[in-house]
């Protein structure tokens, strides 16, 4: 007959490997590597910019933000003295994957007879969208601006965080296109 | 006392003592500062050889957004922008991230002043490399060298 310690011991293994996976991803993020631009920043600036022709910045800043308002975002700093905006907005449910990933976690705990947490603890987190806006005019020029926007993630659970830029590009390209009819429907007055 | 016994004691003391050395005064660490204060000041500090206030905060925001950090805060009368990054991790809840404040002033009639203030978890970062890479990208923003000042 196996004994409950001999039990407990495939998930008291496997819980081990899983935190230290965690902690060893933790060790990647130094206070130099906060400040080394990422190899891609050339390709990625360009993916986040757009100019624009015959619109003052005021223009484009003020047609900017009301895209960034429609997609629910909360404006927190905006300058026009600096070409700047950015907002926050709160993310909706975690994806499937990492409920899934949470309720392994949690049955792993009850299995190497630990106390899993509260279940209102282990759904709670923290998931927000932060978008930095900013604009330019080209130097020489009144009317050609560029504007450059980047988005964001930050994400907290019970037993994850992440953190980083969102790099899909579709989601730039879906920014830029709202931007696009906005300044449109601007200068037809609509 | 049996085993369990003292085992209990011991642990509720060590409770005792992690709880008591949280009870620092919270007036405590606003005086303070890092003891090469000058030393520091100078690795923080770069002036660069334009008039334009507006164009060096300008440059200093998109540096900022090109490193990924996000702003906070940010005032063109003060020339002050404060801004936030949370390192990407993918690990334990326990996000690292370092806040940076960036101050611009005229030096004289021909300069700028940029001083940097770099905190990574709350810590003051003391490393002159970090503030060396943050000037070398704000030099590539500006298209100007920073000069190191006393």
């Amino acid at each position: 007959m196996m004994c409950r310690a001999d039990a407990r011991a495939p998930a008291l293994l496997a819980a081990a490997v899983a935190l230290a996976a965690g902690l060893a991803a933790c060790a990647t993020g130094t206070e130099k590597d906060a400040v080394q631009p990422r190899p891609e920043l050339l390709a990625e600036r360009q993916l986040q910019t757009r100019r624009f022709e015959g619109i003052s910045e005021e223009k484009l800043l003020a047609a900017s933000v009301g895209v960034l308002q429609d997609l629910g975002f909360t404006m927190t700093v905006s300058n026009l003295e600096l070409g700047l905006a950015t907002g926050v907005k709160d993310r909706e449910a975690k994806a499937p994957e990492q409920k899934t990933a949470m309720i392994v976690l949690v049955i792993m705990i009850a299995m190497a007879g630990g106390q899993p947490p509260p279940a209102g603890e282990v759904m709670k987190e923290e998931q927000k969208i932060r978008v930095l806006l900013t604009t330019r005019p080209l130097p020489g020029t009144s009317e050609v601006c560029e504007v450059r926007v980047t988005f964001h993630r930050f994400l907290r659970q019970l037993f994850v965080a992440e953190a980083g830029s969102l790099r899909d590009p579709k989601l730039y390209e879906g920014f830029f296109d709202l931007l696009s009819k906005s300044i449109f429907l601007q200068a037809q007055s609509l | 006392m049996n085993t369990s016994g003292i085992i209990r004691t011991l642990a509720a003391t060590a409770w005792f003592a992690s709880l008591a050395s949280c009870q620092s005064p919270p007036e405590r660490g606003v005086l303070t500062s890092p003891e090469s204060q000058l030393k520091l000041r100078s690795i923080q500090t770069r002036a660069y050889d334009t008039t334009n206030r507006q164009t060096v905060m300008r440059g200093v925001i998109s540096t900022l957004q090109d490193l990924e950090f996000m702003i906070e805060a940010a005032d063109a009368a003060l020339g002050t922008v404060s801004a936030r990054k949370f390192l990407l991790v993918r690990g334990m809840a326990v996000a690292s991230d370092m806040t940076m404040t960036v101050t611009v002033r005229p030096r004289g009639e021909k300069q700028m002043l940029v001083r940097l203030n770099a905190e990574f978890n709350r810590k003051a970062v003391e490393d002159p490399e970090v503030y060396q890479s943050f000037f070398v990208a704000l030099g590539k923003s500006l298209f100007l060298s920073g000069h190191e000042v006393d």
